[in-house]
């Protein structure tokens, strides 16, 4: 089954002509819906309906509160948040983030105090994002939209963190330190040689840091992330109020005192420590050497698909293992590549990138006529001196063949943006595939201005082993007159 | 009175056609015409550059001097306009302006030229009046309500200039002193028969 | 270290101090930056080298690529100027001419009289593709001239409305009636092939002034030297004027902008001197020669004009026997 909730019916809607088990679910954009907005400088915005939503589209709100309804747990998961006409409220929405947004910092960023926000969105200064001296009570020393992390409930009115990691800020203005995010202690363990007998050392680092601290800190060194016991050794849990420590010791059980900040409900733990110049996480170093992943420190290795064959023995990809569940054969594919002598067959690099005019899979900015006017076409950039050995002329027909044989036709743009040996086609297109139109796949009047071939068609296997991210990047392609 | 120029400091040019896009949303100009056009010279070589160019309102205008029924005139504030009552869709205004700025739809006869459609600087058409109608002939007139082309204001490395010839150019000849290289002040010595040092 | 080693030093230091103190404020006012764009491409060398600056833009109008032609100003000076006086003096130049020898000639006469017997010039298809061209050509004329001389000479007496509304029409005209005219031409150029090959009559012909100037008949086939001037003319100027035309008519299918100044340079002389010629055409074939219109008129032409202008032509229609040659009493 496939389901595609999206305002735009993306290349995926558009690739089959199926009609079974495929859904098509048109999603409100958020002008038709209220609701908090997150923008990329971790700033908190509240939006509000600008149009009521248009044809049969429901918002995302609505679309999930139904689907738990059919699946049966809509009470659950709705039982603190009110929904009227299947719509549940945004503003509950967003506290039902706050309660359980402790961990993540997206506590503070109550729908009350952000659309306090866009109310005195004067009131703010445009570079620092303070709020000015004669701004309100409700904002007074905020920075604009609360920006992650905020910490704590709303009601202990954390500024939100303009900087991250400023340490010349005390933590209740936007100041921190780096997160203690993996212990207070590494122990490495190495084998060396003494006395002709090979024996095991240990070897201790202190994560945390070392004579740094934001300001105000009561503790002058670095720190721990903070637990009920913390505070206890401390002689902080005084500062508790009733009701947190209630809270806490409840959710603790037989363990209070393990009931660390990142689960305290009632936040008192942040709000404690805030109080003492400290921040709930911890005060760590920051590292370099990211012990727990593949590669500690990033070493070359060659793409799976290599123009350069002759380097993959020495800098071969990561052997085959099973990540997130999913076997990563990238090791074999390598092999295989270079047996098969596939450099030889694609001898061109593909790469792959964005255009100014579009954004993403590109569905919404083709449907835009000013953009698409624009570009109107999928491209792929080559080098004049490979565009004539294969004589290809600038904005001429050409089929890029892929390394794993899959195929797209776009037009060629010869131009030395690129070297020799090197293309380029932007991913914001869809709605071709393998040469062929799928217009008429689109339910009507939803098809996009603009439509070409993705290069994802193209690109081939591979995946970071941390994120699982495929790789786009790093591909082989042979390009030839169409 | 100001004398109303552009000016394209091609240092600070990323080529990101904001300038373009604005126009055509804010005047919805329709596809196929463009007031305003972003071009890449050298493209992909070293010293490539990227200019925005449209009507540049010349001093002593070859469009008007060229058409043949007299419909372009020039405003108060040095901006060349033209009534599209008047025009005939003849093309000359095309074949002398330096610039490449008329722009003609192709709603004529054996898909040639309808009425010219230019860049306004954002000051409409013979009436200054932001009505419906005028709209659709002409676009907003922002110069009327004190606000300038849009173009310009949408430009996010302030690249595009659009102003007082003087001012304008006061802004471009600071940013040269402090940079210390100018970027050539792109059209001017044909449109205005002057250049800015640098 | 030695007190002259000391003194050194410290004259040095004084010195180094000193350069240092002078050279701030220059220092300050010329940026010490390097330019990072000197390589980049220059306004003024484009110019110099290309006399146009074009570049890469992605949108479907790909005119829009060039930016800049300053050879606009060029071809305004030949519209404005140029193209004005070398049509008002070929077109003048003619209309006067015409009227001084119109005045010392007078019409030239069939001199033995009208015999009444007619013999036919042109048949009814060879009229129709004449007159249909004629027709066109008057217009397209009249409208080019409007565009070139209208400003000045029209719209100074009417509203700008008026003659915009002139102009428009005129336009529409123009382009339309471009199709029947370029057909026209081609036929005419088809159907009089034949009879407009220069020979030495013609030079004989234009030796004896071609029985214009002065008394003589010069013997002459169906078209005498005069009259082939006319076909070439119609056809070569035709085809230049239609060529041309198109190319203003749909541009940029295969030209630019340059392609397009110059095609209209090429239209405006061609049609100045074309309609020029065309006066001197219209005059004998009218008021300038008796029993000439017939010819085109009716078809038929008296035997006697024939014998005097087109004699080897009449001998040859004569010799065919009766089946062209209508040689019979007028009623």
């Amino acid at each position: 089954m496939l389901v595609v909730a999206d305002p735009h019916p993306t290349t995926w809607a558009a690739l089959s002509e199926r009609k079974d088990n495929t859904y098509l679910l048109p999603i409100c954009t958020q002008f038709e819906c209220d609701g908090s907005r997150t923008a990329s400088n971790r700033s908190v915005q509240w939006g509000q309906q600008v149009v009521k939503p248009i044809f049969e589209s429901k918002n995302d709100y609505e679309v999930m509160y139904l689907l738990a309804k059919k699946l049966g747990f809509a009470d659950l998961m709705f039982k603190n948040i009110k929904v009227e006409n299947n719509q549940p409220l945004a503003e509950d929405l967003l506290r039902e983030i706050n309660r359980g947004g402790f961990s993540t910092g997206y506590s503070g960023q109550s729908p009350e105090r952000l659309k306090a926000h866009m109310a005195n969105q004067d009131k703010f200064d445009l570079v620092s994002l303070r709020s000015t001296k004669d701004a309100p009570p409700e904002i007074a020393g905020d920075y604009y939209g609360l920006p992650w992390p905020c910490w704590g409930t709303p009601a202990i009115r954390h500024p939100g963190t303009h900087q991250l990691y400023n340490t010349n800020l005390h933590v209740k203005e936007g100041g921190g330190t780096f997160r203690a995010r993996f212990g207070v202690e590494r122990v490495v363990k190495t084998k060396v040689m003494e006395d002709g007998k090979e024996v095991e050392k240990e070897q201790r680092f202190n994560l945390l840091a070392e004579g740094s601290f934001s300001v105000g800190s009561e503790l002058k060194d670095g720190y721990p992330e903070f637990t009920y016991g913390v505070l206890k050794k401390l002689g902080w849990d005084k500062d508790l109020t009733d009701p947190e420590r209630e809270r806490i010791e409840k959710i603790g059980g037989n363990n209070p005192d393990n009931v660390g900040w990142a689960i305290d409900l009632s936040g008192g733990i942040i709000r404690v420590a805030l109080e003492h110049g400290c921040i709930p996480f911890g005060n760590g170093k920051a590292r370099a050497a990211a012990w727990n992943l593949l590669d500690p420190v990033p070493v070359h290795r060659e793409p799976i698909y290599t123009p350069r064959p002759d380097l993959v023995a020495k800098y071969p990809t990561y052997p085959k293992a099973v990540r997130f569940r999913v076997p990563d054969i990238g090791f074999d594919v390598q092999k295989a590549a270079v047996d098969k002598g596939i450099a030889k067959q694609f001898p061109l690099v593909l790469t792959s990138g964005r255009l100014v005019e579009y954004e993403g899979g590109g569905e919404e900015t083709r449907s835009n006529k000013w953009l698409a006017e624009l570009q109107q076409d999928s491209f792929i950039e080559i080098n004049p001196a490979d565009a004539t050995e294969r004589g290809i002329k600038d904005g001429q027909w050409v089929w890029v063949t892929g390394a794993e044989n899959s195929k797209a036709r776009v037009k060629a743009l010869v131009t030395q943006r690129v070297g020799k040996g090197v293309t380029w086609m932007p991913f914001h297109f869809g709605g071709w595939w393998q040469g062929q139109d799928q217009r008429k796949n689109y339910p009507a009047g939803t098809d996009p201005i603009v439509l070409g071939e993705s290069v994802n068609s193209i690109t081939t296997y591979g995946y970071d082993p941390a994120t699982g991210m495929q790789e786009p990047k790093a591909a082989l392609c042979q390009v030839a007159a169409a | 009175m100001a004398r109303m120029k552009f000016l394209c400091d091609a240092d600070r040019c990323i080529e990101c056609n904001a300038c373009v896009t604005a126009c055509k949303n804010e005047h919805e100009v329709p596809w196929g015409i463009n007031r305003r056009r972003v071009v890449t010279i050298n493209d992909g070589q070293p010293g490539e550059r990227s200019v925005s160019m449209a009507c540049m309102h010349c001093t002593d205008a070859p469009c008007a001097a060229v058409c043949p029924v007299n419909c372009f005139f020039t405003t108060a504030d040095g901006v060349v306009l033209h009534s599209k009552d008047l025009c005939i869709g003849c093309g000359y205004c095309f074949y002398a302006c330096p610039f490449g700025a008329p722009q003609y739809p192709r709603v004529g006869n054996f898909g040639s030229r309808g009425k010219m459609d230019k860049c306004t600087f954002c000051a409409g058409g013979p009436d200054p009046a932001n009505t419906q109608a005028n709209f659709v002939q002409y676009g907003t007139n922002r110069l009327a309500e004190g606000k300038l082309p849009l173009c310009a204001e949408m430009c996010s490395t302030k690249s595009l200039l659009a102003g007082d010839g003087d001012i304008i150019a006061k802004i471009y000849k600071e940013r040269v002193a402090k940079r210390g290289y100018g970027s050539g002040a792109w059209g001017w010595k044909t449109a205005y028969r002057e250049t800015i040092a640098g | 270290m030695t007190l002259h080693t000391h003194i050194r030093t410290i004259l040095g230091t004084f010195a180094i101090l000193l350069a240092v103190i002078v050279a701030t404020p220059a220092a300050a006012q010329q940026p010490t930056t390097v330019n990072p764009t000197a390589s980049s491409v220059n306004e003024e060398k484009l110019l110099r080298e290309l006399n146009q600056i074009s570049g890469r833009c992605t949108l479907p109008n790909q005119t829009a690529c060039l930016i800049e032609q300053p050879a606009g100003r060029d071809w305004r000076e030949f519209h404005q100027v140029t193209l004005r006086w070398i049509a008002a003096i070929s077109i003048v130049g003619v209309l006067a001419l015409l009227v001084i020898f119109y005045l010392s000639r007078g019409m030239v006469k069939i001199e033995s009289g009208r015999s009444g017997r007619t013999v036919t010039r042109f048949n009814g298809y060879e009229r129709f593709v004449h007159w249909m061209t004629a027709t066109c050509f008057i217009i397209l004329a009249l409208s080019g001239l409007n565009i070139t001389f209208g400003k000045a000479l029209l719209l100074p007496i009417m509203s700008p409305e008026a003659f915009t509304a002139i102009s428009q029409w005129g336009k529409y005209f123009h382009n339309y009636l471009s199709f029947p005219f370029t057909i026209g031409t081609v036929m005419i150029f088809l159907m009089w092939i034949g009879g407009n090959i220069p020979n030495k009559t013609d030079v004989e012909w234009v030796k004896r002034g071609g029985g214009i100037v002065g008394k003589d008949h010069p013997p002459a086939y169906r078209f005498n030297g005069g009259q082939k001037m006319i076909y070439w003319i119609v056809v070569l100027g035709g085809a230049a004027v239609a060529v041309s035309g198109y190319i203003l008519m749909f541009p940029f299918y295969g030209t630019t902008v340059s392609g397009v100044q110059l095609a209209q340079i090429v239209h405006g002389i061609v049609a100045a001197l074309f309609i020029a010629a065309m006066l001197g055409h219209i005059y004998i074939g009218t008021i300038g020669m008796e029993g000439a219109f017939e010819a085109m008129g009716s078809g038929e032409v008296d035997v006697n004009w024939a014998k005097e202008h087109h004699k080897l032509w009449l001998e040859e229609e004569m010799g065919k026997g009766s089946s062209r040659a209508k040689a019979q009493p007028a009623e």
